[in-house]
């Protein structure tokens, strides 16, 4: 894992860019793709923050896409995980992996 | 349909440049999708909702990564400002006066209702306190808790530590001078005197055996009227005093800060059994209040005596049904929370309009920065840099105007608070933290109004591209529609405000003239009560019998120089209530229902000393009163003028039905008299015609009123020592000359008026000085232009027009929504008032809207004489 490592916020919109393709991956679709998968609600401010984070650190680019109709006449700003981004979730899974390592039966135990 | 404006506008501001398209496009998409699942409204919400939460999340963003100050405005915007505001002092002035006017009035209404609304006992545990309140079912009316549910209550409730009752009134203080002084009681049930966390200044509380049977009378009594007439000396306590008729032991001396349930002078015991009353329930005026225990909630204290009075009535089913709540013991009464709220708003909104006139003011001003700012734009100023500079001026503004609409709502609400004496002591009305929230809020949203709409519509274009639109005929930025709305809105709230204020105004001339023929200067009147002693003997006094208003009519009428006295239900225009009437058939006309009218109930004696004219037939007589009299009335001339279209009514039958009573069962009576106008109404012509009847009933209080020869305010004193003497237990109220009667009715009404034109007023000339503004920069700005057409052929008429058409539509528009707008609030200040006000003023609006027409046409006067001067020639040179 890198020195900053990744926030559970952080480690959830990678996983949806990385899901949803790169055609398909901007703040909106992030949100909700988060949102039926985990069931939890991530605001589409928050994925903004997170975003420009990431961005900022070096892990995602983003790209703006062709006006639409259905938004008012704006383009989309598609988002794109770059290597640094995957070495970073590469680490994050290493890292959980280590730890969940031998818990599973005192989870299970667990009511 | 699109995403709400003002959030597309707030994330347009807020989102830096380079993320702005896609964070619109998301917000559109998203309020796309909203608008199918949840509908218009629901999505309209929350997408305005998503907006903010996206906005704030930028902020923030930026401010942790240091990219940007929080909202763009640095100490150089701020030196900036203050040189702005040295060079252009009177425009500054204006605009910092013109808000502080609006911000306190805003806070003193804030703060009136906030104190009214979130009152707390002023001691440990006040909190808990609750009252009872008992509605008698199906009509609603408030009732008092019968004797036997309140033991009930108290033997088995779980959820209250205690209940107990209590009441307020005056009673009579003999003081050892033989003067008798009416001072403030509390009657409480002793017992409670342990749940009130209090050490008594001396000697003790009241204690449960003093209010047992046959215990000795005993008076705590407060510090202020130990020391002030009781001597204060420490051997008060066991010293005796006289109440009323009763003399009771001083045991205790509270201190000056104890005020349960009020601010009181002496505090006397309840007898547990009776409450002050008889065996059927308590004494009027008692009511029952309780403390929760800890960890208990209102509701659920409130479920359970819900519960065992439900199974008490159901042993009882003839008992009449009743509805029982609990409240706190500080909730204000039905409907005000409503009434304050509503008023408030309307003195936020008349505060966001005075910001939307400063917005314009600052606008036109901003114009003459056009240059400055396409420099800076040049130089890689962002629009939310701009912005920010613009803002910080009127951030200061309302700075400035906050700090002294503060302490002048600080002051006014200090001054309220010694003025209006008859609140409960646990409303103060000072500048609670809650206020202080609002003050900010209030003073942010007139900012945001005053100057960063001016601001947005100022760098809505690129400011060098506006340099070159200058001089082309087009308004430009001057005023958008935003502007122009508030411009209306500002008039049109003035011309409403100044009609409801003139015609209050007028009602309060009216009612100070009066068109009534009452004798001036020469009537003195009174109240009467019998005061409230829960264990007064009968024997000792004459109130409660049947005639005590005959018997003190007698005691007056035996004074010396008192020409003619007598008593009424109501003296001259203090309202009385209105009645059902019916007018007995004739041989030529059928039997009809006339519209309510005031009745007053009066004694022999009282019309005579009101020196009423006989107009026909006679006034009341002593035979009128007796059991075997026959029922009979006296009328008034607009009776005459408007039932009976000035026929003579002596020999006419009416019949008067008091609100809840069966039609049929009212006695015809008989008209014997007609008197003149003796102002049964303040200023309301409609309620000018009434009816005076024989006061028979027992009432609990009345009015005297006495003539003499001389000076009447000279019989004041030996008014009050025959009415001490007649019985201790009736107390003179309000002594005062007829003149004066309801004077603080019309001393409101002039105040109201007074207030009412200020704010019109300023309004009105804040509009006007927002129209001059803007023509005169208009004129500035278009010289150029206006130098063209001349140099074309222009008539000074075109020009004239074209300078001044725009604020002709305005003032025309605001005059014409001010009109409907004035109806309204007249009918609203009628309903609010208890007297209400004159109708028939037709003259009002019509002046008002000349004098803003003259006015209006006075701020254009200055700028439209500048665009008459311009010289073609040096117009040309301009560029």
């Amino acid at each position: 894992m890198g020195k900053k490592g990744l926030g559970e916020l952080e480690l959830l919109v990678l996983l949806a860019v990385l899901r949803l393709g790169e055609d398909e991956a901007y703040a909106v679709s992030i949100a909700e793709e988060i949102r039926e998968r985990t069931e939890r609600t991530v605001r589409r401010a928050t994925v903004y923050v997170t975003l420009q984070r990431l961005e900022h650190k070096g892990m995602v680019s983003t790209r703006l896409g062709d006006p639409l109709p259905e938004r008012g006449g704006k383009a989309r700003r598609y988002v794109r995980i770059e290597e640094p981004g995957l070495v970073a979730l590469r680490e994050t899974r290493h890292a959980l992996r280590t730890m969940w390592q031998g818990l599973e039966p005192s989870l299970e135990g667990t009511p | 349909m699109k995403a709400p404006a003002w959030a597309r506008l707030l994330l347009g501001w807020i989102v830096p440049e380079d993320r702005r398209e896609d964070v619109l496009g998301d917000l559109e998409e998203a309020h796309g999708r909203r608008r199918e699942r949840l509908g218009g409204v629901r999505a309209w919400l929350a997408s305005s909702l998503d907006a903010c939460r996206v906005a704030v999340a930028f902020v923030l963003y930026r401010w942790r990564e240091g990219e940007s100050r929080l909202p763009w405005i640095t100490g150089s915007d701020l030196r900036l400002s203050l040189r702005l505001m040295r060079k252009q002092p009177i425009l500054a002035a204006t605009a910092v006066l013109a808000l502080a006017v609006g911000i306190t009035l805003a806070m003193v209404g804030y703060s009136m209702l906030d104190a009214s609304l979130h009152g707390e006992l002023p001691f440990e545990g006040g909190e808990r306190f609750v009252t009872l309140r008992v509605l008698r079912m199906p009509e609603g009316h408030r009732t008092s808790l019968d004797l036997e549910r309140y033991h009930l209550f108290r033997e088995s409730t779980t959820t209250l530590e205690h209940l107990g009752a209590l009441g307020i009134g005056q009673v009579n203080l003999a003081q050892p001078s033989g003067r008798i002084e009416p001072v403030q009681g509390a009657f409480m049930t002793p017992e409670s005197f342990r749940f009130l966390s209090v050490t008594p200044r001396l000697g003790r509380t009241l204690i449960p055996a003093d209010g047992a049977p046959g215990a000795p009378p005993v008076a705590v009594v407060g510090e202020s009227l130990w020391r002030n007439v009781l001597g204060g000396g420490t051997d008060v306590v066991g010293r005796r005093i006289r109440l009323g008729a009763i003399e009771r032991i001083v045991v205790g001396v509270m201190p000056e800060s104890f005020e349960f349930p009020t601010r009181s002078d002496v505090w006397l015991p309840l007898d547990e059994r009776f409450l002050g009353g008889d065996a059927s329930g308590a004494r009027a005026g008692v009511g029952i209040f309780g403390i929760l225990r800890p960890e208990v909630s209102r509701e659920v204290a409130e479920e359970e005596l819900v519960t065992l009075s439900r199974r008490w009535r159901a042993e009882r089913p003839s008992e009449v049904e009743t509805r029982l709540t609990v409240h706190s013991f500080t909730e204000p009464p039905n409907g005000l929370g409503l009434f304050g709220t509503v008023m408030v708003t309307v003195l936020v909104l008349v505060l966001l309009v005075i910001a939307g006139n400063v917005a314009n003011l600052i606008l036109a001003r901003t114009s003459s920065r056009i240059g400055e700012l396409a420099v800076r734009s040049a130089l890689g100023a962002s629009r939310p840099r701009l912005i920010g500079q613009l803002t910080a001026e009127v951030l200061l503004l309302g700075t400035v105007a906050a700090g002294l609409g503060l302490l002048a709502a600080q002051w006014i609400l200090a001054q309220l608070d010694v003025l209006i004496d008859e609140k409960p002591s646990w409303i103060v009305f000072s500048a609670s933290p809650r206020t202080m929230v609002f003050v900010v809020g209030i003073t942010l949203a007139a900012c945001a109004v005053g100057g960063v709409l001016p601001a947005l519509r100022a760098t809505r274009r690129d400011p060098a591209a506006e340099i070159r639109r200058r001089g082309r005929a087009d308004s430009g930025f001057a005023m958008g529609r935003l502007g122009k709305a508030m411009m209306i809105g500002e008039l049109a709230l003035s011309v409403a405000l100044l009609s409801g204020a003139l015609v209050a105004a007028r009602g309060f001339v009216v009612y100070l003239e009066g068109g009534q023929e009452l004798p001036r200067g020469s009537v003195l009147t009174a109240r009467i009560v019998t005061v409230g002693v829960p264990e007064r003997s009968s024997t000792t006094g004459i109130a409660g019998t049947t005639d005590w208003p005959a018997a003190v009519t007698r005691t007056i009428q035996a004074l010396p120089g008192v020409t003619a006295a007598g008593v009424t239900s109501r003296l001259p225009r203090q309202d009385p209530p209105t009645q059902q009437v019916f007018l007995a058939a004739e041989t030529d006309e059928r039997e009809r229902e006339l519209p309510p009218l005031p009745i007053a109930y009066v004694q022999p004696g009282y019309l005579e000393a009101l020196d009423a004219r006989v107009v026909a037939g006679r006034l009341f007589t002593e035979r009128d009163f007796g059991d075997l009299a026959l029922p009979v009335a006296v009328v008034n001339e607009p009776f005459v003028a408007s039932v009976l279209g000035g026929r003579n009514p002596v020999g006419r039958r009416i019949r008067t039905v008091a609100p809840g009573e069966g039609g049929q069962e009212a006695i015809w009576r008989e008209i014997v008299g007609v008197v003149p106008d003796l102002g049964f109404s303040a200023a309301d012509p409609d309620r000018a015609a009434g009816i005076y009847l024989p006061l028979t009933q027992e009432p609990r209080f009345f009015y005297l009123a006495l003539r003499t020869a001389g000076d009447p305010t000279r019989l004041t004193e030996p008014l009050h020592k025959a009415i001490a003497e007649l019985d201790p237990d009736l107390a003179v109220h309000d002594v005062q000359l007829l003149d004066r009667v309801n004077w603080e009715e019309r001393a409101f009404l002039g105040g109201l008026g007074t207030a009412l034109c200020t704010m019109g007023a300023t309004a009105l000339l804040l509009s006007l000085a927002g129209i001059y503004a803007i023509l005169s920069f208009t004129v500035t700005r278009r010289s150029r232009e206006i130098g063209v057409r001349v140099a074309l052929g222009a008539s000074r008429r075109q020009i004239l027009r074209m300078v001044t058409g725009s604020a002709g539509k305005h003032l025309v528009l605001g005059a014409l929504l001010g009109t409907v707008m004035a109806f309204g609030f007249l009918r609203a200040q009628d309903a609010m008032l208890v007297t209400r006000l004159p109708t028939g003023e037709p003259w009002v609006l019509p002046a008002v809207v000349v004098s803003l027409a003259v006015a209006g046409v006075l701020a254009c006067l200055i700028p439209a004489r500048r665009a008459l001067d311009i010289e073609p020639s040096e117009a040309l040179r301009m560029e």
